[in-house]
Order: structure tokens, then sequence, then C-alpha cells
């Protein structure tokens, strides 16, 4: 197994600013999804439907495999301006 | 540079036009374009008294230079941009955004402006928190970001 760590926005962060979660070595950010999904209350769910993951730089695709200590986000759907 | 971009605390530190406005003037531009965003008082028919703006960002500042540097792939390399937005909270009035264009003429300055804002509403890792007069709040219901990795200006396609 592997740590990695989640960045909270948007209706997320009443969960806190980050979670930390544990996926399988070569996990993909599908993986992520579901390793989160079992860690957030129900309401929350159809909100992880529509939102994607990313890093610093860009929105990960779901086949993308996650490394030791990533530090990836979750974003719902956005609304800036 | 003839690009600025950045996610900036307004609690701290509000946004400004004329910065802006003077980011973008140039001896050979004719033109400078300015939009503004606000908080306003009223939304889907419930009174705001203010809104959180939570922003991801180091991708929002990514994704400011990469919608600039479609503009300037459009509208030439001449255009001059200036976006910053704001994070944390605002009341009623107080600026979200500020994006200002500079260009030697009007035509590319106009377009440019309202490109780089329609881009950032629909591509940014940016979320509202309204609050309400009667003392709830709750998170604005957005545009989901592209199923596909690639968020960039290849994709053509309407978006929600």
């Amino acid at each position: 197994m592997q740590d990695i760590t989640i960045q909270l926005f948007g209706a997320f962060r009443p969960l806190g600013a980050t979670m930390a979660l544990q996926v399988p070595k070569g996990a993909s950010v599908h993986d992520v999804r579901a390793a989160f999904a079992d860690n957030l209350p129900k309401d929350l769910h159809d909100l992880l439907e529509v939102s994607r993951f990313a890093d610093e730089r860009a929105v990960l695709a779901e086949n993308a495999i996650v490394v030791e200590n990533s530090k990836l986000a979750v974003l719902p759907p956005v609304s800036g301006g | 540079m003839n690009i600025h971009v950045e996610v900036r605390d307004v609690e701290a530190n509000p946004l400004d036009p004329s910065e802006a406005l003077g980011f973008v003037e140039s001896a050979g531009h004719g033109a400078g374009a300015l939009f503004l965003g606000a908080v306003r008082n009223r939304n889907q028919g419930r009174d705001v008294k203010g809104v959180s703006y939570d922003v991801f960002a180091p991708l929002a500042e990514q994704s400011f230079t990469e919608i600039c540097a479609e503009a300037q792939d459009k509208w030439g390399p001449d255009l001059r941009l200036f976006v910053v937005h704001g994070k944390g909270r605002l009341d009623v009035g107080g600026l979200s955004i500020v994006i200002a264009a500079g260009s030697p003429h009007r035509d590319e300055a106009f377009r440019a402006c309202r490109y780089v804002i329609e881009e950032i509403k629909n591509r940014s890792p940016v979320w509202k928190q309204e609050h309400y007069t009667d003392g709830d709040s709750e998170w604005v219901q957005g545009h989901a970001l592209c199923q596909h990795g690639d968020q960039s200006h290849k994709h053509e396609h309407a978006h929600g």
C-alpha cells in the first residue's frame, strides 16, 4: 500500500482541508476515486460522480497512475468568475 | 512578459482595476478592455450578503496562463493580459475578478477579455459559497469539468 493525500475544495470542504488515503501500489485515479468514496458520507456521492481529480498542473485522466506521497485534489463542478 | 495571472487573498488585498489597466498599457496599444466581476445582492431569488471564494491556486493560475496563451494564439502575440481572481470572503459589491486586455485595436481587446472570463468560468478550479441574509450558506452549483484529461482549447464543445 502507499499513502496519498487528497486536498478538498468547495462542497467537500466541510470534511476538512485534506484527507489521507491508502491505496495499493500502482493504483489509478479510478482506484483513488473508489477509496475516497469509501470515506465519504452518502450525501456527497452524487457530487463525487461529477468531480475530477487533479494535481497542481492538470486535471488527471481516470487511468493515470498515482505515485507514493502524491498530493491530489478533488475538484467539484467549478463556479469561478 | 505580457501576461500577468494571480490568485489573491482579497480580504488582505482588495482587487484594483487601475493596476490591471496599467499592466496592459503599451505605446503600441490603442485599446484597453476591462472586465470586473463583483458580488451581487441577489441570486436565484435569494438575498445574498456575501460570497466566499475557494480556489485551488496552483492549478487555477496554470489554467489562467493556458487561457491567456490561447487568447494570444487567437488575437496575436501583441495582446497584453492581466487576470487576478480573488480568494476569500467578499461582501456585496466586492470585486472577485479583474481581467484587462490591451491590444493595438479594440476588436481584439474586447474579444480577448470576453474569451478569458468565459473560459475561466468553465475551466478554472474556483468555487463560490454564497452567504444569505437569512444566515444560511450554500455552495453554488457549477460547471462540471470535462470528462477527459485535457482541459485545453483543442476540445471545442458546449459546457453546461
